[in-house]
């Protein structure tokens, strides 16, 4: 069949919206009509360099949609589910799976490919095979992807607001919860809030951290962390660090979270300077691959017995935490509709990466028309 | 009339501007032979149109200012007593009133004011409406003229003083809303009414509008205010001086012109000088190209910063307006799964199939036959996660809670009773009867007998507990108490409505306006779990009340008046002067406190099992 996608064909170059040629799903493999796409910053990654797909490749790993048909094999998900993607798939018995790490799934080694688990693609344009991000490629208004990637939900949740538990949340909250043991009484700073680093602060919150600072320059972020937890909120490193020496009586952070865009050594520091003896440092931003962005005095890191983690999707299970996550939803003790800064249409892709970069959105969020 | 036309709206352009549309629909009306309602906030220009109207269309209009003091006898007209002691009944001792005159003429009677007109007279109008024609006793059948129209005017959103026009009339008349003119409509407005300059102009009109959006002001100014802030200004400038004003004398003749117009929300702590001033600066700066300013905020406790400081000594408090909304939004963050609700109501997947879906015959029916069943399912459909059903099912609650809550007016007698009273010459004198008591000799003052309706004016404040666990059941109870009394208001009979657990949430204040379906919403959302603090619900039902200061003070109270924090209740009853308890448990005890705290203000205790038994509950205590 035909559909309609946001392509990137090499770094550097906008997003293309173009009509793409998608095949039938086979082995394993669903039809899935998306719905909604969240815009995270890792396919802005893919633009910049910072991180390296194979080109060309159909952007968007955040979705959630509806299964349209399922191909041979098919046994976790029929036509008609409600699905939110996983952006790393999980088999279920590798062994990652298999002791609860799903989030380091094998499975997950060729999310950059962006081919289907056989090594083969199923979008193709101008004569090319088209990578599909994390084998999703949400950006395309239909698309075809593993059934491990699929998370079924209950259908009274909606799909635009549950799009955004299939990677910002559970690694925001993740990084706060599962990755820094947030316990109560805490004190938390956490650096760069977008959407990731927004959910680091709800999930902070609910771990029950006494203190939650939120760092970041610009005033409509800082609000933001207000509303949905932060007790204290800064625009610099600096003041942060002043606020949790005065509120902890010189002792320190319990914990820090990296959440910023682009993970550089100044952040790395901060937080590692910012945490008490034995505290722990959480790193869940990204930056460039070949960049050593992590440089930190080894005596310092023995002597203070400070921890320095790195988590990938927060340590969550996708297939556990996914529902947890929108049950605490529908219970009203997460907040997933305050994330949502603007609406786009597909075709408004490079607008609302340019809205991203400008720091103007938490969360953008493209509602698919069909 | 002749059917409208253009060259009709061309001499209605030379005085009215804008109100194309309107002025069409109203010409059109008019020339079919429709009675008209008109609705619109004050100074819309509803008068001008219909006088413009009438006067190019050669009708001849008469003129009534609708008011509580508007008996039939005025708009009618009476037999003139004196006359009729020395002549007995003739025709020509008979004065008209206005419907009379407007009747014969075959006129169009202007009634302003319509909603503030009691009942007893617009029944007089119901049979002219329909008949038209009117039998007057001892006159005999009058026939309205071919012209006769009636045209009402009214401004729906004044609660103050204001009763709902009954069904019967509203179904035999059109109705057209006025609502405020645009921007470039008003200058122009104000541009003829007082030849100011373009400058001065559309500054005064740019701060009325300013007034109606301010999020302090609960009703802004109308034209009327900008035409008077010019012309304040032209005079004041003068006087002082000035080539042109300047903001000493803008905010002089803006007070002047606006202050007393606008209305503040409760629980404002801001002057209306203070919020004019401040909104003649951000509009003076944008003219000069600075930055706007911001405004300052109205101070008040817990804006977007968390939660507000807990109260000294868990006296708990009252909450208004803002503050309402946001507690309100906040416990309706949480909702229910369909598994949830399959697991709780039997009749679930009937009534919602699929998602998405309410199927709301089914969900009638099931009103019919189980009612405690349906009402308790609706309610917790009201909190479905499912967004299009929660919606819909919202909608139709507060439907079916006014149409249920109306149950008890089929025992309402009317809270106005007509009184006849010897010798205290106040009111309607009645003839007949005084003729009576002195047949063919001439009456001596004590022997004079009147008629007046009697109403005195009531204040309710309906106290809905919402601690404990509340769900389907217990809310359907709540929700119906508040659509029941809701429907009580009138022109004698004003209500707040509070929700209470550890504070009181005023969710309709004493004397303000809020549509009932926004108030029935607001309970569904209250699902939280909490202690139940009565002192301080009762603290806050007195100071709503106190802004009825002549108003009866009756407090109803749906709980089971087991306190549970705050202090004792007994010690808050302070400007209350009855209290009636509505009991929904059946424990001893519970019942026990219900009757001990109704007895302390000779109020009545009635046990309500179920949501259904509430109107009729409300009805006996409303109107016995």
């Amino acid at each position: 069949m035909k559909t309609t996608a946001a392509v990137l064909w090499d770094v550097g170059k906008p997003w293309a919206i173009e009509e793409v040629e998608l095949d039938e799903p086979r082995d394993g493999e669903v039809l899935i009509r998306f719905v909604a796409a969240g815009l995270c910053h890792s396919d802005e990654h893919l633009r910049h360099g910072d991180l390296v797909p194979r080109f060309p490749i159909v952007g968007g790993h955040e979705g959630a949609g509806i299964i349209e048909a399922v191909g041979p094999g098919v046994t976790r998900v029929k036509p008609g589910d409600h699905v939110v993607c996983s952006f790393i798939p999980s088999c279920g018995h590798c062994r990652w799976c298999s002791t609860g790490q799903q989030n380091l799934c094998d499975m997950g080694a060729t999310i950059l490919e962006g081919s289907m688990p056989d090594g083969t693609f199923r979008f193709h344009a101008r004569g090319q095979d088209l990578g599909a991000m994390c084998m999703l490629g949400t950006f395309a208004r239909y698309s075809v992807i593993p059934q491990n990637s699929c998370v079924v939900i209950d259908p009274d949740i909606p799909l635009e607001v549950a799009v955004l538990v299939g990677c910002g949340v559970p690694t925001g909250w993740g990084s706060a919860v599962y990755a820094a043991r947030v316990a109560p009484g805490d004190t938390v700073v956490i650096y760069g809030i977008g959407g990731i680093g927004i959910n680091a602060v709800q999930g902070a919150a609910h771990a029950g951290a006494r203190h939650v600072i939120a760092v970041d320059p610009l005033a409509n972020k800082r609000e933001k962390a207000e509303e949905l937890g932060a007790t204290h909120s800064v625009a610099t490193a600096e003041e942060a660090r002043e606020i949790a020496m005065r509120l902890t009586r010189g002792v320190g952070a319990d914990k820090a979270i990296v959440t910023v865009d682009i993970v550089n050594e100044e952040v790395v520091q901060a937080a590692f300077d910012v945490i008490r003896k034995g505290g722990t440092m959480v790193l869940t931003g990204l930056a460039d691959p070949a960049k050593k962005t992590v440089h930190l005095s080894g005596a310092v890191m023995t002597l203070y017995q400070k921890e320095v983690r790195g988590t990938l999707f927060g340590h969550s299970n996708p297939m556990y935490d996914i529902r947890k996550l929108l049950d605490l939803y529908r219970d009203g003790q997460l907040k997933l509709d305050e994330l949502v800064t603007r609406r786009y249409r597909l075709e408004e892709i490079n607008q609302g990466y340019e809205d991203l970069l400008a720091g103007k959105n938490v969360r953008g969020v493209i509602i698919h028309e069909h | 009339m002749q059917f409208p036309t253009e060259h009709l709206f061309e001499r209605l352009e030379q005085n009215i501007v804008g109100l194309r549309r309107e002025a069409e629909i109203l010409a059109v009306a008019l020339a079919t032979g429709r009675h008209i309602v008109l609705e619109g906030p004050p100074g819309t220009g509803k008068s001008s149109l219909l006088r413009t109207l009438a006067a190019a269309a050669g009708l001849q209009v008469v003129f009534v200012e609708g008011n509580a003091e508007l008996t039939p006898a005025r708009l009618l007209g009476s037999f003139d007593p004196a006359m009729v002691l020395q002549q007995g009944y003739q025709p020509e001792c008979f004065t008209p009133g206005p419907l009379m005159a407007a009747l014969r003429e075959g006129a169009l009677l202007y009634i302003e004011e319509f909603n503030r007109v009691p009942e007893e007279t617009l029944n007089v109008l119901i049979t002219v409406l329909a008949e038209g024609e009117i039998h007057v006793p001892r006159l005999g059948q009058i026939r309205a003229g071919a012209g006769f129209r009636l045209i009402a005017a009214m401004n729906p959103f004044d609660a103050v003083g204001t009763a709902r026009v009954s069904q019967a009339i509203a179904d035999r008349m059109c109705r057209v809303a006025i609502g405020y003119q645009d921007d470039a409509a008003e200058r122009q407005i104000v541009r003829r009414a007082t030849g100011g300059d373009e400058a001065l102009v559309a500054m005064a009109v740019a701060l009325t509008r300013m007034t109606r959006a301010h999020p302090d002001i609960r009703l802004g100014s109308s034209v009327r205010g900008a035409i008077d802030l010019v012309l304040v200004a032209q005079g004041l400038s003068r006087l002082r001086g000035e080539p042109a004003p300047g903001r000493a004398t803008l905010l002089d003749a803006a007070l002047a012109a606006l202050s007393g117009r606008i209305k503040l929300d409760e629980g404002c702590e801001r002057t209306p000088e203070a919020i004019l001033a401040d909104m003649l600066d951000r509009l003076l700066a944008a003219q000069q190209g600075e930055p706007t300013p911001q405004a300052p905020p109205s101070a008040q406790h817990g804006t977007g910063h968390g939660p507000a400081p807990p109260a000294a000594g868990d006296r708990g408090r009252m909450l208004t307006g803002a503050e309402t909304r946001a507690a309100v939004r906040a416990a309706a963050r949480r909702t229910l799964s369909r598994y949830d609700l399959s697991t709780t109501h039997p009749h679930f997947h009937m009534v919602s199939p699929a998602v998405g879906e309410l199927d709301e015959r089914h969900l009638v029916g099931l009103c019919q036959t189980d009612p405690d069943a349906a009402l308790s399912l609706l309610c917790d459909l009201a909190a479905a996660t499912d967004p299009a059903l929660r919606t819909r099912a919202r909608r139709l609650a507060a439907r079916i809670f006014l149409r249920l809550g109306k149950a008890g007016w089929r025992w309402r007698q009317g809270y106005r009773r007509l009184v006849v009273e010897t010798g205290r010459a106040e009111g309607e004198l009645d003839l007949e009867r005084t003729l009576e008591r002195a047949p063919g000799r001439t009456v001596t003052r004590d022997e004079v007998v009147t008629r007046r309706w009697r109403a005195g004016a009531r204040a309710i404040a309906l106290l809905v507990d919402y601690s404990g666990s509340m769900r389907g059941q217990a809310l359907a109870t709540a929700a119906m108490a508040a659509a029941a009394t809701l429907l009580a208001i009138d022109a004698q009979t004003d209500c707040s409505i509070i929700a209470f657990a550890r504070d009181a949430l005023v969710l309709r204040e004493q004397g303000r306006y809020r549509s009932p379906e926004a108030v029935i919403d607001d309970l569904l959302s209250l699902r939280g779990k909490g202690v139940t603090n009565l002192a301080a619900v009762l603290r806050a039902a007195a100071a709503q009340l106190a802004r009825a200061p002549r108003a009866e003070k009756v407090a109803v109270l749906l709980s089971d008046c087991l306190a549970t924090a705050g202090d004792d209740p007994l010690t808050a009853l302070t400007g209350i002067e009855r209290l009636h308890v509505l009991g929904p448990s059946a424990d001893p005890e519970a019942i026990a406190a219900g009757r001990r705290l109704a007895a302390t203000r000779q109020g009545h205790y009635v046990q309500v099992h179920t949501a259904a038994v509430i109107p009729r509950a409300l009805a006996t205590l409303f109107f016995a």
